[in-house]
């Protein structure tokens, strides 16, 4: 053997060890041919080892990245908004982030769902969870069939429609158990399923039956969805005895509410969708969700707030704004002050010693029309009784104007001839009203001039009523000494606190008759209380003399009252007549 | 010296069986037919390991489109997100009020989850492909790891394996 030919042969184990190594540890994906015994058809197998590596031009991280910050700044903008799901629904648009894969049958599914869930997750024991399914608007659903199976220790919750399954979703409950009245709390009966049949008609669901199969039986099930909650279980109710479970603590559902986003990434990957049946390019849409409490939307502000003096009324004012629709209004806080309060919130409002509150039920006394502007007495000490309507306004009392769709609240104390703030906020059964945050961005619960928040200034135009048991005589150098007693009231019939002075009207004439009316052919003196002597407010008795008469002449007097504000009423006012010597 | 006679001796044993091979008569086989079944046995791995790459790309694709669809929470991983579902899609935060009356959020998913979830329906999409080989190839095979925007590593467990199967018995 040549010397070449001997290296060469032991070169070969050489080559062999090297191939084994070489196959053991380098590239995963490689091939390894043994030999087997030839006592079976299998001489030998060749293995390999399937490793790979996909790619995709799709940044994950910064994708979801991107919207998660994006939702976040959503949810951190609403959470303080009293609309939240406005609000959430408002930035959604913006973003195109609105869902509309919307299906009556698959919505009925996840609600049922949801409140189960919530149930099941509610801390409370020993209660009856309730809930209805919520009306929707739709005409017809037939036979729309939930099933809850047993699937290794987990329910999971199918929607059967026309024998074809919809959706699958699991329930965080290991056993479905059902229990009658006596043995509640003990562990319940396992049902090897559950079924539920629900049917809309005229936009209503009806649960047509609902029933767990145990074994060959089959047990009919509260068909009002009651729930029977202990720490672990949620035990679904048997129809027969679930009467007896109306006295237990009932806790309603749903106390959570949720709003959808679809958030779209503009970019397009090749899938599959079953909404379809086809894999096409689709657009990455990520499907989420927030949730939030429950609660009545609070009502939105008032609108068209006006503020009218009352008329022939002292201290008075007439708020007026636009009725909404919102059913969910159940009272209005009407707010005033002397100062400016615009920018305080409304917690702060209700503390504050200096602006009043009023509150007042959303349950208004019709009026079918009024003019505000024009009011007479009749009769007169009482209230001033407004043109077209022939009422007066009653303070603390709400109106509702049919004819031009308003509210009508009339206010007693804002003092005249100071101006007044004064605002409107709607409140809804649990109590919620625009909270006049105005650091919130875009919040438009707020107090807004002109919307639901104004100035006024109320003026005194009420006279004061007529002066009591006037009486006089002449006095001789043509004088006339005149008597009377000052008016304890205004015309309007409320006490009287400003008389500042009185007119005396005489003129030569006939004897006066009862009808005799105060008109332009009589002379007008004013006297200041001051004059009449009776400015002290517990002098009641005043006088006055007046001069330059014509001697020997008849004579017609009447005196009048006039208040701070020359407000003065002579229609009702006695005129007499002295002879002047 | 020794040694390399002894060496000598073996090899020339091994030459001549192998020679008295040579000089066999041909039986019913035709010649190359064992290299040719392992050629064979070799294609059909490379089949196979093509139709995983194809299929991990197809998975990936849609893998990303699900994991979108599904909030970025499997249903493997639902259970682990607190805050659950509603309406059928993932809650991704929770608005929650305080004693002052006041919102409070609580998020509910982070990266490691979409990325936890983007795997498992990974591996649920490329299980379907990989159970429609003809040869069935093993599910739940693979350890994965994500990497930069977007690869998928998958490492294999268990090597695949072919028989090389003597002809007159192939069914």
């Amino acid at each position: 053997m040549e010397t070449k030919d001997f290296v060469l042969l032991m070169l070969m184990p050489v080559m062999l060890i090297s191939l084994v190594v070489y196959t053991d540890k380098s590239p995963l994906i490689t091939g390894a041919v043994t030999a087997q015994e030839e006592k079976s058809n299998i001489i030998g197998t060749y293995s390999v080892t399937p490793s790979f590596k996909a790619m995709i031009d799709y940044d994950l991280s910064s994708e979801y990245k991107k919207v998660k910050e994006m939702v976040d700044g959503i949810i951190d903008e609403c959470k303080s908004r009293q609309d939240i799901e406005e609000c959430l629904k408002g930035r959604a648009d913006e973003f195109g982030w609105n869902c509309f894969d919307s299906d009556n049958a698959v919505d009925v599914f996840y609600e049922f769902v949801d409140r189960l869930n919530e149930c099941i997750n509610t801390k409370e024991d020993k209660v009856v969870c309730r809930f209805a399914l919520d009306k929707r608007d739709i005409n017809q659903i037939k036979n729309l069939q939930i099933k809850l199976t047993n699937e290794n220790k987990k329910a999971m919750a199918v929607l059967v429609k026309d024998k074809i399954t919809l959706e699958r979703e699991y329930i965080n409950l290991e056993n479905l158990l059902y229990t009658g009245y006596d043995n509640k709390d003990e562990t319940g009966k396992s049902a090897n399923r559950v079924e539920i049949i629900i049917s809309y008609q005229d936009k209503k669901p009806v649960v047509e039956q609902a029933y767990a199969i145990d074994g060959p039986n089959k047990i009919g099930l509260s068909r009002t969805f009651l729930f029977y909650k202990t720490k672990n279980d949620v035990k679904f109710i048997d129809e027969l005895e679930e009467n007896l479970f109306r006295f237990e603590k009932i806790i309603e559902l749903p106390k959570i509410k949720g709003f959808k986003f679809c958030a779209k990434t503009g970019k397009q990957v090749y899938a599959y969708d079953k909404s379809d049946d086809t894999v096409k390019a689709r657009e990455i849409v990520y499907r989420l969700a927030a949730t939030y409490p429950k609660q009545s939307a609070t009502p939105k502000p008032v609108d068209g707030l006006k503020v009218f003096d009352a008329i022939k009324a002292e201290n008075s004012a007439i708020l007026v704004w636009d009725k909404s629709s919102d059913s969910n209004i159940k009272s209005y806080s009407i707010y005033h002050s002397t100062k400016d309060f615009a920018d305080v919130k409304i917690g702060d409002i209700k503390k504050d010693q200096d602006i009043d509150k009023k509150y007042v039920s959303n349950n208004p006394v019709e009026i079918k029309d009024i003019d505000l502007r024009v009011c007479i007495f009749n009769p007169i000490d009482k209230p001033c009784k407004y043109l077209i309507h022939n009422q007066q306004l009653e303070k603390d009392k709400l109106y509702y104007l049919q004819a031009e769709n308003k509210l009508i609240y009339l206010i007693t104390d804002a003092k005249d001839g100071i101006g007044h703030y004064f605002a409107v906020t709607a409140v809804n059964n649990e109590g919620a009203e625009l909270n006049n945050d105005k650091s919130i961005i875009n919040n438009d619960y707020v107090l807004a001039f002109g919307k639901n928040y104004q100035k006024s200034v109320p003026k005194d135009d009420l006279a004061p009523g007529k002066v009591l048991n006037l009486q006089g005589q002449g006095i001789g150098q043509g004088k006339a000494k005149l008597a009377w007693a000052k008016p304890g009231k205004n015309i309007d019939g409320s006490a009287i606190a400003d008389i500042a002075g009185f007119n005396a009207y005489y003129k030569k004439g006939q004897s006066a008759s009862g009808l005799e009316k105060i008109d332009i052919s009589y002379t007008k003196r004013l006297i200041t209380a001051t004059e009449a002597n009776c400015d002290n407010t517990l002098k009641l008795s005043c006088e006055h003399i007046v001069e330059g008469l014509e001697q020997g002449q008849s004579h017609n007097f009447a005196v009048t009252a006039v208040d701070e504000n020359s407000n003065e009423f002579k229609d009702n006012a006695d005129v007499i007549n002295i002879i002047v010597s | 010296m020794p040694i390399i006679v002894i060496i000598t001796l073996i090899v020339l044993i091994q030459l001549y069986v192998v020679l008295l091979s040579k000089n066999a008569p041909f039986i019913d086989e035709p010649i190359g037919k064992r290299q040719f079944d392992l050629i064979k046995a070799y294609m059909d791995a490379e089949s196979a390991l093509f139709y995983v790459d194809q299929s991990a790309k197809y998975a990936l694709q849609q893998a990303v489109y699900d994991t979108a669809q599904k909030g970025g929470v499997s249903e493997d991983a639902i259970s682990d997100n607190k805050c659950g579902k509603i309406y059928g899609y993932a809650v991704w935060h929770e608005l929650e009020k305080d004693d002052t009356g006041n919102y409070i959020k609580n998020s509910c998913i982070n990266e490691e989850k979409v990325k936890k979830s983007l795997v498992a329906l990974f591996n649920e999409n490329l299980n379907q492909y990989l159970l429609s080989h003809p040869s069935r190839l093993p599910t739940d095979n693979y350890n994965y790891e994500i990497k930069g925007s977007l690869e998928i590593t998958g490492k294999a467990i268990a090597p695949l394996k072919f028989d090389i199967l003597k002809e007159e018995k192939k069914s």
